[in-house]
């Protein structure tokens, strides 16, 4: 049977692996998915007591019933607190079982066509619903994950990776691009570079994501926030070619595209960095505005309140004369302007 | 200045860091070792001074390719190839013979050419880039040639680093217009 499997297709293995890969996955799934162990304990055993109970009148029954009855319906507020929660909770099990069973369907149905079809775009069309299914077990799976976990920090570089791996060893990319950066023309470079760091992104913010937090944040585009995003893409290709030229690992077309990126990235960093920096000396130069503004005020204030001790003081020195007073001040306040 | 100012205040310095770095057009110490050494272009003008170096990053190169090298001087009344013997290229620039070695490394090779220790070529015939005269135009055509696979650079060497040896007289730049084609025969 193994000669006979050695001989017949090399695919075989591998959708025996991409079965058992998938499996694996259906299963941590399920663990991940179901209940916490601590909320199933509801058949607990119970201490039976015994008790006696004395009959006795009440001063105000019915006063106390109504009032029992109002707090029976009043909602607990933790009750409220909670609910939503546990909506969420319910939806993404929900969604993480659906990305399962949807992403199986497509990872078989795309088998199946490649094993039958030796077309060129069966086989395309096929490793395309291989690489939609994995991508889509995998987005059940992070629904599950903690939000500030370090696990789901780290899901984009995960991400990254899984969706080069696919189009590498799936789609086989990898072979079609092991040629020069250079001689790639301007729209592969685009396209090569869209598929390997924006394909993965469009494919995860368009899938529904839930959050536990009331308000969910909107996506911001302002200067400090592109400049944080570009850092952090400059130094994650930075650190990719870095060890890619240690020559560890042969990775030609991951280094390729990486420096291709890194360079874009770079030019994009001068950009920003300019309209940050425009931003950075306004707010500077507001706050510094508030700051004088608030020191003005709280002059103004101090003499104020001089003026009104000067006067009570000539109230007191009722001996010197108010006219003549008040003709100097006036005429050094004139002076002075 | 509030936590805020100092964060992002902290985001532009280490922004502008990271720009002088790596951008390739500053041809500083760093752009200048391989991390983020631009990639060649089809065609492209440069400039080197002598003392210096240009080199370009071809990328990815692997198997049967074939190669042409092609040179054009912007100065074409004082430029002029003089002789050719081994990877020295004898250009004839405003009345001086300069000694320009054109050479296609590997990663490796190319490493110890940065740091001024020994280096060899990945292809004996690499070592043959010395050009023909033909109208001005100096080019070389490598109609099939089998590449070990790494990641290769083109380099114009002008006497780097050979300030101690040579006489310091006449620093000068030069402008070559470069242009390269590749093709894959397995493709």
């Amino acid at each position: 049977m193994l000669v006979l499997l050695d001989s017949a297709n090399y695919l075989l293995e591998v959708y025996f692996w991409l079965i058992l890969g998938a499996i694996l996955l259906v299963t941590l799934t399920i663990i991940f998915a179901r209940p916490d162990p601590s909320q199933l304990n509801d058949n607990t055993e119970y201490d039976l007591k015994e008790g006696t109970v004395d009959e006795k009148t009440s001063d105000n029954d019915g006063a106390n019933t109504q009032r029992k009855e109002i707090e029976d319906n009043e909602p607990n507020e933790e009750s409220i607190e909670k609910e939503p929660e546990l909506l969420i909770e319910q939806a993404k099990k929900q969604w993480a079982l659906a990305f399962t069973i949807f992403g199986l369907a497509f990872m078989t149905v795309g088998s199946i066509v490649i094993y039958f079809f030796e077309y060129t775009f069966t086989t395309f069309f096929g490793a395309c619903m291989i690489y939609v299914g994995v991508m889509s077990i995998v987005k059940g799976l992070t629904l599950q994950l903690s939000e500030n976990g370090i696990t789901k920090k780290a899901t984009p570089i995960l991400i990254f990776f899984l969706n080069f791996g696919l189009i590498s060893l799936v789609l086989y990319l990898n072979e079609i691009s092991a040629r020069p950066w250079m001689m790639f023309s301007n729209i592969d470079r685009i396209s090569y570079l869209f598929v390997i760091y924006v394909l993965p992104y469009l494919i995860w913010t368009i899938v529904p994501s839930f959050s536990k937090t009331k308000e969910v944040k909107p996506t911001s585009f302002d200067a400090s926030s592109l400049l944080k995003n570009n850092l952090k893409f400059v130094l994650f290709n930075l650190i990719i070619i870095t060890i890619l030229n240690l020559n560890l690992i042969s990775l030609p077309f991951l280094r390729q595209i990486s420096k291709g990126a890194l360079t874009i990235s770079i030019y994009f960093l001068v950009v920003t960095v300019l309209f940050e920096t425009v931003a950075f000396m306004r707010k500077l130069t507001t706050q510094s505005n508030e700051i004088n503004q608030t020191k003005d005020l709280e002059a103004e204030k101090t003499i104020n309140s001089e003026r009104t001790e000067e006067g009570l003081a000539i109230r007191d020195f009722y001996e010197e004369d108010e006219n003549e007073y008040f003709n100097k001040e006036f005429n050094e306040e004139k002076n002075n302007d | 200045m509030t936590d805020s100012n100092w964060q992002r205040g902290g985001n532009i310095v280490i922004a502008l860091i990271l720009i002088f770095l790596t951008l390739p057009e500053l041809q500083n110490v760093y752009t200048k070792n391989h991390y983020n050494l631009s990639f060649c272009s089809d065609s492209e003008l440069m400039e080197v001074e002598r003392f210096d170096f240009f080199a370009c990053e071809i990328g990815y190169l692997e198997g049967d390719m074939s190669i042409i090298l092609q040179l054009i001087s912007s100065e074409s009344e004082n430029w002029g190839l003089v002789e050719g013997g081994g990877s020295d290229t004898m250009i004839q620039h405003h009345g001086l013979f300069v000694n320009i070695n054109i050479l296609i490394l590997n990663q490796q090779n190319y490493n110890n050419f940065y740091y001024k220790e020994n280096y060899d070529v990945s292809n004996i015939e690499f070592l043959s880039l010395n050009i023909n005269e033909d109208d001005k135009d100096l080019s070389r055509n490598f109609p099939i040639i089998d590449i070990p696979s790494d990641y290769y650079f083109l380099v114009f060497d002008w006497e780097y680093g050979k300030v101690d040896e040579v006489e310091y007289a006449n620093t000068s730049t030069l402008d070559i217009s470069y242009s390269i084609n590749l093709k894959h025969n397995n493709y």
